[in-house]
């Protein structure tokens, strides 16, 4: 038996398999974050508990597609597939902090909302409508559909700030999509 | 409000009536609604249209077109009556400006250059689009225009009026059997690396598969076969069509019938009319009629079983409006022209025109 080319082969395995397992620990990565993007593609913030005003003013930028300019209907299946969260979102039992959150995982959605938002709740807003990131971060849920961020607000200091604060605002905005539904 | 669209479109081009189609089984009479649908644009940069022995026809006109659009709207404005452009996909024609294939879940660097090379080499036109408030359909050599946010506002679809939708608005491609069943890769593949070689006039695409398939990628490329199958049959044959006169402009003083020129070219009618019969089963509507581009045939296709005119039983029209690259040629033109046309859509009836200049 060759020892030394034993060695050499053994050497090659080991670094490819440093290469594969260390190169993607090695690449840059960026933390997650939401986007408010500009006053045609949003709506809101929209005052929560919601009432039937409120409702139908996400539901109406639901229905255009999320394009404010637009008249017709690109989604007509949206009052329906959100109708359910509407009604979590007119309850103010629900409208906590701590209600949208898995109990114990402060980065993962509770159950109620899984049938809407991705799992990961992400923490990282930009809005340049405000002149610096809010004190109090908003959580943001990237809607399943792959279409939209919704971006609910909590109260910012001075105001009275619970350790399990209200949920009072909602955004929803665009994003771009991942992939769409072709055919 | 037909007659003055025509007022402001024959300033700039000799107009011809390809089709027209007047029925109140359409179920879109609003008087303050004036649609206009652009059709297919293949729009590329500079640099590659010259590898290109077709492309976008005429952008001078096409550009004249849009600053009289402006005008219309404002006139239309002063009467109460809201105008809407639609361009219904194959605006940028990525497939032949980028020769790699994106998956679903990729925008790469290559996607949005090759955008923003169109974009830049194009400028005038897509900004009066944008300046027009244009409502985009994705086609489609465009569809990976989802990935880029400045792009945000296309659509797959649209369904108007917004109270209960009568009318469907696509591109077209989802009712083709060929386009939903062959590899995007193959699709991209062919069309950028023959479609500088073919010319105008040419076989349909069906075909193509079957004989990249026969032959094998390889031996495919290096054969002339290929040339025949790129593109789809040009020039279109519009049948019969009128020359609008500019100083009458009113095409009802019998130079057309009612119905001018309802084509017996039926592609997609069928397709459509499952699609509009699934979505109203689904939502409760009552679709009568869709608008697509794709085929570059501009035509008007109905389905009307009764024939009376009046009863609702499966009744179905399909606007089809053509497209802004090939040819077209109609009976009695001894040469083809450069297609160039457009759909409008007011009071229940939908005409298409062919413009041309010189």
């Amino acid at each position: 038996m060759n020892r030394q080319f034993i060695s050499l082969k053994h050497r090659c395995i080991v670094f490819m398999l440093l290469v594969v397992f260390l190169y993607p620990a090695c690449r840059p990565k960026t933390v997650p974050f939401a986007v408010v993007r500009e006053a045609d593609f949003r709506v809101g913030p929209v005052d929560l508990p919601l009432n039937d005003e409120g409702k139908k003013t996400i539901e109406d930028f639901l229905l255009k597609g999320g394009d404010n300019r637009r008249s017709d209907l690109v989604d007509p299946g949206a009052p329906k597939a959100y109708a359910d969260l509407f009604v979590l979102l007119s309850d103010s039992a629900f409208l906590r902090r701590s209600m949208f959150r898995k109990e114990g995982e402060i980065g993962k959605i509770s159950k109620p909302l899984e049938q809407w938002f991705e799992k990961s709740i992400v923490y990282s807003l930009i809005d340049s409508q405000n002149k610096r990131p809010l004190i109090i971060t908003p959580i943001s849920l990237a809607d399943k559909n792959g279409k939209y961020w919704w971006v609910f607000y909590m109260p910012q200091p001075p105001g009275n700030l619970e350790k399990d604060p209200k949920i009072i605002r909602v955004l929803v905005t665009v994003t771009p999509a991942k992939d769409i539904d072709r055919y | 409000m037909h007659r003055k669209f025509l007022e402001y479109l024959t300033k700039i081009c000799d107009v011809y009536l390809v089709s027209r189609f007047m029925d109140e089984r359409l179920n879109y009479s609003a008087q303050n609604d004036f649609r206009i649908f652009i059709p297919d644009l293949h729009l590329i940069d500079d640099e590659r249209e010259k590898e290109y022995k077709y492309t976008t026809n005429n952008p001078g006109l096409f550009l004249d077109m849009l600053t009289e659009f402006l005008n219309f709207k404002e006139a239309a404005s002063a009467e109460s009556v809201n105008m809407t452009v639609y361009q219904l996909g194959d605006f940028l024609d990525l497939w032949r400006e980028i020769s790699v294939s994106l998956s679903p879940n990729t925008a790469t660097q290559k996607l949005c250059e090759g955008a923003q090379k169109i974009q830049e080499a194009k400028q005038a036109i897509i900004a009066k689009l944008r300046e027009l408030d244009t409502q985009f359909v994705f086609g489609n050599h465009d569809f990976d225009l989802f990935h880029i946010p400045d792009f945000v506002g296309t659509e797959l679809r649209y369904y108007f009026p917004f109270e209960k939708a009568s009318a469907f608005i696509l591109h077209g491609d989802v009712f083709s059997l060929l386009e939903k069943n062959m590899p995007v890769s193959l699709k991209n593949f062919g069309v950028n690396i023959f479609g500088p070689f073919v010319k105008p006039g040419t076989k349909d695409l069906g075909e193509f598969r079957k004989e990249v398939v026969k032959l094998g990628l390889e031996q495919a490329k290096q054969s002339n076969q290929f040339q025949n199958y790129i593109q789809l049959p040009t020039p279109a044959d519009l049948s019969n069509i009128i020359r609008i006169d500019p100083d009458k402009l009113d095409i009802d003083a019998g130079a057309a019938e009612d119905n001018f020129n309802i084509n017996t070219d039926l592609t997609y009618l069928k397709e459509a009319g499952e699609f509009a019969a699934a979505v109203n089963n689904e939502h409760g509507w009552d679709l009568r009629f869709g608008v697509i581009s794709h085929t570059h045939r501009a035509r008007i296709a109905v389905h009307d079983p009764s024939g009376d005119g009046h009863n609702m039983e499966g009744f179905f029209a399909l606007i089809d409006c053509g497209g802004w690259v090939g040819n077209c040629i109609a009976a009695g033109m001894e040469n083809p022209m450069p297609s160039a046309q457009i759909g409008v859509l007011y009071n229940n009836e939908a005409r298409i025109y062919q413009l041309f200049r010189q």
